[in-house]
């Protein structure tokens, strides 16, 4: 009665998300009060990972039918297709777009290099610093610095939702000057930090998307 | 589900690490890691979803392993999962 395949364990064990954000994950879509039994939520988490694997696998030979060494986000969109989960392309054509919205807004502003890992707690020198941009690039400076961002987010999940709230009016002044109701900004914009009007649409649309999955 | 756009809340160095470990793979653009790793948590709340209703349709509150490998049994879109249950 071993639910877990015994062979694969280890390996999987190494590659687990972390139990804290997929138990989250797992509860905004479960009703208040329903429980999720700790096999249930280690099935569900060794999925994820076999999901993120399969997924890029199907990248990697889209990519290389297109004659590419790099897996872009479009391999990765059209992997979907292939897998059989189309219905996630539209809210990552979403994230994809802010996403890189967000880059050049970084890129624009000060360009802050966050450090290495193994030295993220202990600061370096400016010079190092430089050092390091130019040896790592920026490919692999935006990826620190969207961990860190994921970091925060983990710990200061339910904050942020009430933060954004407070910030929402203040942030689309236009769009609440526009609208009568400031109720209707909040449904649709709420979860939106960037407080772009763009992104609001998005976030709508994405909310379509998933209303339908949950009530089926 | 409600976050930001454009950010995950996986940690995209394990997301990272998972990618890795596909020889077939010579480099990921950190925009792919991302979308890789935002569907990865769309996938998890899909399971869990779909686990949760078939919970419901025997009047529990709460997902058992049982729902989780009976989704996995069922639905075609969870086919490649089928080793990790021994179905």
């Amino acid at each position: 009665m071993n639910p877990t395949n015994v062979g694969e364990h280890t390996e999987l064990d190494d590659l687990a998300l972390p139990r804290s954000i997929v138990m989250r994950l797992i509860k905004q879509v479960l009703p208040q009060k329903s429980t999720a039994q700790k096999e249930a939520v280690k099935a569900i988490t060794n999925s994820a990972t076999l999901f993120a694997s399969y997924l890029t696998s199907a990248a990697g030979e889209i990519s290389s039918t297109r004659n590419r060494k790099i897996v872009m986000p479009q391999d990765v969109l059209s992997a979907l297709q292939e897998i059989e989960y189309p219905e996630f392309t539209s809210q990552l054509e979403a994230h994809l777009r802010a996403y890189e919205a967000a880059l050049k807004d970084k890129k624009l502003k000060i360009p802050q290099v966050d450090e290495d890992k193994s030295t993220k707690k202990s600061r370096m020198e400016p010079q190092e610093k430089l050092e390091q941009e130019t040896s790592y690039g920026m490919e692999e400076k935006d990826e620190l610095e969207q961990e860190d961002v994921a970091e925060e987010l983990a710990q200061e999940d339910i904050l942020s939702e009430r933060e954004d709230v407070d910030i929402e009016p203040t942030e689309n002044p236009v769009e609440a000057g526009y609208i009568d109701t400031i109720h209707l900004t909040d449904a649709t914009g709420n979860p939106i930090d960037e407080g772009s009007s763009d992104s609001d649409v998005h976030e709508s649309e994405a909310e379509l998307h998933e209303s339908p999955n949950n009530s089926s | 589900m409600e976050r930001p756009l454009g950010k995950t809340v996986l940690p995209l160095s394990r997301v990272k690490k998972i990618i890795k470990q596909d020889e077939d793979i010579h480099s990921c653009s950190n925009a792919s890691a991302l979308l890789v790793s935002v569907a990865t948590e769309m996938f998890i709340q899909k399971l869990a979803d779909q686990s949760f209703q078939l919970a419901k349709l025997q009047k529990r509150k709460g997902i058992q392993y049982r729902d989780v490998a009976d989704v996995v049994r069922k639905d075609d879109q969870f086919e490649f999962l089928s080793d990790l249950f021994s179905l």
